[in-house]
């Protein structure tokens, strides 16, 4: 009999790729793992599908893929199972301005990120290589706590804390002694003396999912940003498109005789006195209204509303558990995508010609007002109309791996940051409708920046928030990062104070997404997911392959280009 | 790419339903399989696509031999996910002014809907379809599970028993003939029958009749999987991948390497090469002969072997499918004369008459495409409002191309739909998608020119014809090399036909153990002398 058996050690609800990152760290360390599906294919954001020409490859959702820096790369032998990393350029980041002027982000040699800033500022670039020098031989040990470590601190341990501000403002003086009471808008302000090179800057942290007007921890992001970029090279896709880190986990799972089963939605999870004990599959699902039971945990990869609403029931939830659930709900930035089929390569007419191989870009925030207004339009639930494309834009797929587009065609996409809501239109349901002049108004923006780019364009896809929540209904709200980024929801307090995330209110019921960090193709929530549970369960002790650290694999695949990340600036 | 070994007993290019068909028996048979499949995903046409939320079958929707095809039981698919369902409404053709004649695989019901327009055409109906239904079930479905007899066996053979004589008969006729050879006298009985038995492609005015009996029947007897077509090759995937089959997906196919006339081996795209005892292809012919294995190799082996591949037949016609994610589902304003229209799995509009039918089929071939002549095969499954359009389409249009038509198109069949379904005029199109004929071979590219079925159905490429006498029983002249794809009797239409005779030919050629037992229905043919 090839369906589900009775009884797993532990049952993994949703196939996104935290999910599957947890039930092969589980299934690999000798449990017995079933891992349910609601599509008929895994890997719910990090999907590629053939949505328009034939043989374009579409990263409908995931399209940075920051899988590299992830402990789950060696720990699970991705690239043995199929994963190929690849990116178009050293200039992997990039942000046009209309006069032709670009500030451009170096992924992987610090010392040229100094030159060009040099170019723009000389202030502003001995502020990049003092900062550099002290955090750059600390960021892979910042990264792993960061995103790879369960998190102990919630929001108010780290608005408190003068930390790394302190110790910064000890080579850098113009950071200001209460910066931990600032915004990142502010400290920007503070410490650069170029517009766009903060303009730049804070725009690529509102693309890292946070909030320059919040304080806090993202309040050192304009200076930690830059050399992220360097340190970690942060613009990859891979042979295939985005399903490629999908089909690689899958492999994994399987070949260590994990069993993935797709098509099969998860209507309930069994909870017997306060204990999740299985789970019931959907009358659609393919064995349908199946219990499986979970002898000893069960795992959601759904996001927090989906998990406790729906699959335990909002009725048996104590109050302040169904309080957490209501409150976390993404009244942020969500975003809307425009994906298109070009007939030749990008060119940047009048722009510096480095940044035809870069990787991404953002456009629309020519200055710190632009990014004021996205504020005020999230703030009052209005379209930004012209719209602010702050979310990433890609047009290396195709420039790195022309497996994504058919010979002579390349790909490209942009994420502009907009509402859930649109109360002005008649609510969320009218994205329908006005999809597609949303889309036109994004093409009349980059048109304005690049003409020639924009003619080039031979097809054209846009996904609104509406359609990504119908792709996937654990995208509440259309949530790209599994729900909202404030910092109200940092570490400790996500997805709700007191929760205890990856572990949740209920005995064997645990969470490998909606916890810190939030959603991205680091497989981060995953790999914390599967630590807490191996742990509680007493499995994870002897797994010696249990053992990379982050970015180990970055640097391994930048020496084998030749190329050693994190040098010194002399 | 992961890591594969240097030596497989069988190598099989092309994961559609053929290829994962012959994967599952073959390895299930205990032999060790590399199944090779230049998409990432496997299923050939069998694709599932989702947009917003809303599922799609964009090329494969209706399933013909569900029902009877053994790999369904042997391979217990539906332990492997794989469920069809039948709806009880098969097909409607519904009319400009509000009716719908109604059929289902059951005659006497059928009967009925046809009484409401024509008493006489009922009981005519009664008799003919005991005759049709008698010699697809004895004499064809058998025959798609089993090896082609030699034509002129055939000829011979089928003369013993009154269905294969009637067989033989109508293997002279044409469609057209075939149809008036029933007698019905409503014109809209007649043009449902023929618009099912040609929807896919096949020539009314060729011969081979006996296929309108077979297409007839079996549409009224068509599935759609459960979840989408996908997951019939999801659920073979399964199984081969279970018994041991290695699938590399997204693996480009360079060569079939050969040592004079024999096959020994594959080589990809990127250099990688894999011995292999045994090379199955479910490429066409000229993709199989001509690219892959080489003129040189083949004419080592056949001396007309490059000629009779060069002079393979691709369809006159191919097919047009548009796509719509709706706010609410199609409501046929037919479903006031016949409720049963809006539960129709087919629903067949914008011609009425057998001379219309013709007529848009003769315009077809030459160029035009029509879009009030269509059929939308609906989407059962109960979770979303989607419509479907299908209709015979030329692959070079006499006027403009494919590319410069396809926006406009969608818009310009929802106007057809809307006639029949006024309620769309309200509906909101979430989504659409045209999957034209050069969409079609831009990704399938053995459906050469938008071929679907690998190749025209015609006198000289069907039966043991297909694809020509020396490779109709599955194996080739050149030694070691099968062929097992569309291009193959009994062709395409995901009847699984193919893989599986293929598997039986190859197991007995290497020894290997046949596991499962010949299904009854061949059985019986097979003492009448119907079937190879």
């Amino acid at each position: 009999m090839s369906g589900p058996d009775e009884t797993y050690d532990v049952i993994v609800v949703g196939g996104g790729i935290n999910g599957l990152t947890a039930a092969t760290y589980l299934q690999k360390s000798g449990l017995k793992v079933a891992c349910f599906e609601r599509k008929l294919e895994a890997g719910a954001g990090c999907c590629t599908e053939e949505v328009m020409h034939p043989g374009v490859k579409v990263n409908l959702c995931a399209s940075n893929l920051v899988t590299l820096w992830s402990p789950v790369y060696g720990d699970l032998e991705l690239e043995k199972f199929g994963l190929e990393m690849l990116t178009s350029g050293e200039w992997g980041m990039f942000h046009p301005f209309r006069d032709r002027s670009a500030v451009m982000f170096n992924s992987w040699d610090a010392r040229k990120q100094y030159e060009h800033f040099a170019s723009i500022n000389e202030h502003d670039a001995e502020i990049f290589k003092a900062s550099y020098n002290v955090l750059a031989p600390m960021m892979d040990s910042i990264l792993h706590s960061s995103q790879f470590l369960q998190m102990t601190q919630g929001p108010e341990e780290v608005t408190q804390e003068g930390g790394m501000g302190n110790m910064l403002r000890m080579i850098i003086p113009e950071i200001p002694e209460n910066v931990h009471e600032l915004n990142a808008i502010e400290v920007a302000e503070a410490v650069y003396q170029d517009d766009k090179i903060r303009t730049a800057i804070l725009t690529n942290c509102i693309m890292s999912g946070t909030h320059p007007w919040d304080g806090g921890m993202s309040a050192l992001l304009p200076i930690v940003f830059p050399i992220l970029q360097c340190t970690q090279s942060v613009t990859w896709t891979s042979r295939g498109g985005s399903h490629a880190v999908t089909h690689a986990l899958c492999s994994c799972f399987a070949a260590h005789g994990g069993k993935l089963f797709t098509g099969c939605p998860v209507d309930r999870i069994v909870m017997e006195d306060g204990a999740a004990k299985g789970v019931v599959l959907s009358p659609y699902a393919t064995f349908p209204e199946a219990e499986i039971r979970a002898s000893r945990a069960v795992i959601s990869n759904l996001s927090a509303h989906p998990t406790f609403l729906d699959l335990v029931g909002e009725d048996s939830l104590p109050d302040w558990v169904a309080e957490g659930v209501h409150a976390y709900k993404n009244d942020e930035t969500v975003l809307f995508q425009n994906y298109w089929v070009l007939d030749r390569p990008p060119h940047w007419e009048g722009y510096p010609e480095e940044i035809d191989r870069g990787y991404g870009f953002n456009f629309g925030i020519e200055s710190l007002d632009d990014i004021r207004r996205l504020r005020e339009c999230l703030e009052t639930n209005t379209l930004p109309d012209p719209p602010i494309v702050a979310g990433l834009s890609v047009q290396g797929f195709a420039l790195a791996d022309p497996t994504q587009a058919p010979a002579g065609q390349y790909t490209m996409m942009s994420w502009a940051n907009v509402p859930w809501e649109l109360p002005e239109h008649g609510g969320p349901e009218k994205w329908d409708v006005i999809r597609e002049d949303y889309g036109d108004k994004v093409d009349t923006l980059l048109r304005e920046y690049n003409p020639g780019l924009m003619d080039s364009v031979i097809d054209r896809y846009c996904t609104s928030p509406l359609d990504y929540y119908r792709k996937n209904p654990s995208q509440v709200c259309g949530s790209t990062t599994s729900g909202p980024t404030g910092l109200r929801w940092f570490g400790t307090h996500r997805p709700f104070p007191n929760c205890g995330a990856p572990r949740s209110p209920f005995e064997n019921l645990y969470l490998s997404n909606s916890i810190w960090p939030y959603g991205t193709s680091t497989l981060g929530s995953g790999y914390i997911a599967a630590t807490i549970v191996a742990e509680d369960l007493g499995v994870k002790a002897g797994q010696d392959w249990w053992c990379h650290q982050a970015m180990e694999a970055g640097r391994e695949v930048m020496r084998a280009r030749g190329i050693e990340i994190g040098t010194p600036i002399p | 790419m992961g890591t594969l070994d240097s030596h497989y007993d069988v190598a099989i290019i092309g994961a559609g339903p053929n290829g994962l068909t012959a994967a599952c028996y073959l390895s299930r048979a205990g032999a060790k399989v590399l199944l090779v499949d230049r998409h990432h995903e496997c299923g050939g046409g069998l694709i599932t696509e989702e947009w917003s939320g809303f599922r799609f079958n964009t090329h494969a929707k209706l399933m013909m031999m569900m029902d009877v095809m053994p790999p369904y039981d042997d391979l217990e698919l539906e332990s492997w996910g794989c469920k069809y369902i039948r709806p009880d409404v098969a097909a409607a053709i519904v009319t400009r002014d509000g009716r719908a004649m109604c059929f289902y695989a059951d005659i006497e019901r059928t009967a009925k809907s046809i009484a409401r327009f024509n008493a006489e055409d009922a009981e005519a109906y009664v008799e003919v379809m005991t005759d049709w239904y008698t010699i697809v079930n004895e004499a064809i479905i058998p025959a798609t599970y089993s090896l082609p007899l030699p034509l002129l066996d055939m000829a011979v053979s089928y003369e013993q028993s009154e269905v294969g004589s009637v067989v033989n008969e109508m293997a002279e006729e044409s469609f057209v003939e075939t149809l008036d050879a029933a007698g019905f006298e409503s014109e809209l009985l007649k043009t449902a029958i023929l618009y099912l038995g040609t929807m896919y492609g096949m020539d009314p005015e060729g011969g081979l009749g006996f296929l309108l009996p077979l297409f007839y029947n079996r549409l009224l007897h068509s599935a759609v999987v459960r979840n989408g077509s996908h997951q019939l090759a999801a659920s073979l995937a399964r199984f081969a991948n279970r018994n041991g089959t290695t699938i590399e997906r997204a693996a480009e196919i360079q060569a079939i390497l050969t040592d004079g006339p024999k096959a020994v081996g594959i080589r990809f795209a990127d250099g990688r090469e894999v011995r292999a005892d045994t090379v199955i292809s479910t490429a066409d012919p000229q993709m199989t002969f001509l690219d892959l294995v080489g003129e040189e190799a083949c004419n080592q082996a056949s001396s007309h072997l490059v000629a009779q591949t060069r002079s393979w037949e691709w369809e006159s016609t191919s097919l047009c499918n548009v796509h719509y994610a709706l706010s609410e589902r199609p409501r046929l304003s037919a479903a006031g004369y016949d409720p049963d229209a809006d539960r129709a799995l087919v629903k067949i509009m914008g011609v009425e008459t057998v001379d219309g039918l013709l007529a848009h089929i003769e315009a077809t071939k030459a160029g035009r495409f029509d879009t009030k002549v269509g059929a939308a095969p609906v989407d059962i499954e109960p979770q979303t409002a989607v419509a479907c359009w299908e209709s015979l389409a030329p692959f070079d249009l006499s006027d403009g191309s494919w590319d410069a038509r396809r926006e406009a198109l969608a818009g310009e069949i929802l106007d057809t739909w809307t006639e029949y379904a006024p309620n769309l005029a309200d509906a909101t199109v979430i989504r659409h998608y045209v999957n034209d004929p050069t969409y079609i071979a831009a990704k399938l590219p053995n459906m050469v020119r938008g071929s679907i079925k690998h190749g025209a159905y015609v006198p000289t490429q069907m039966l043991s014809n297909r694809p020509n006498a020396d490779c109709s029983a599955y194996r080739t002249p050149i030694e070691n090399l099968y062929v097992a794809g569309a291009s193959v009797w009994p062709g395409g239409m995901v009847l699984l036909g193919g893989g599986y005779n293929v598997a039986g030919v190859v197991a007995d050629d290497l020894g290997l153990d046949r596991w499962w037992t010949e299904p009854e229905f061949v059985t019986e043919a097979r003492k009448k002398g119907l079937v190879g």
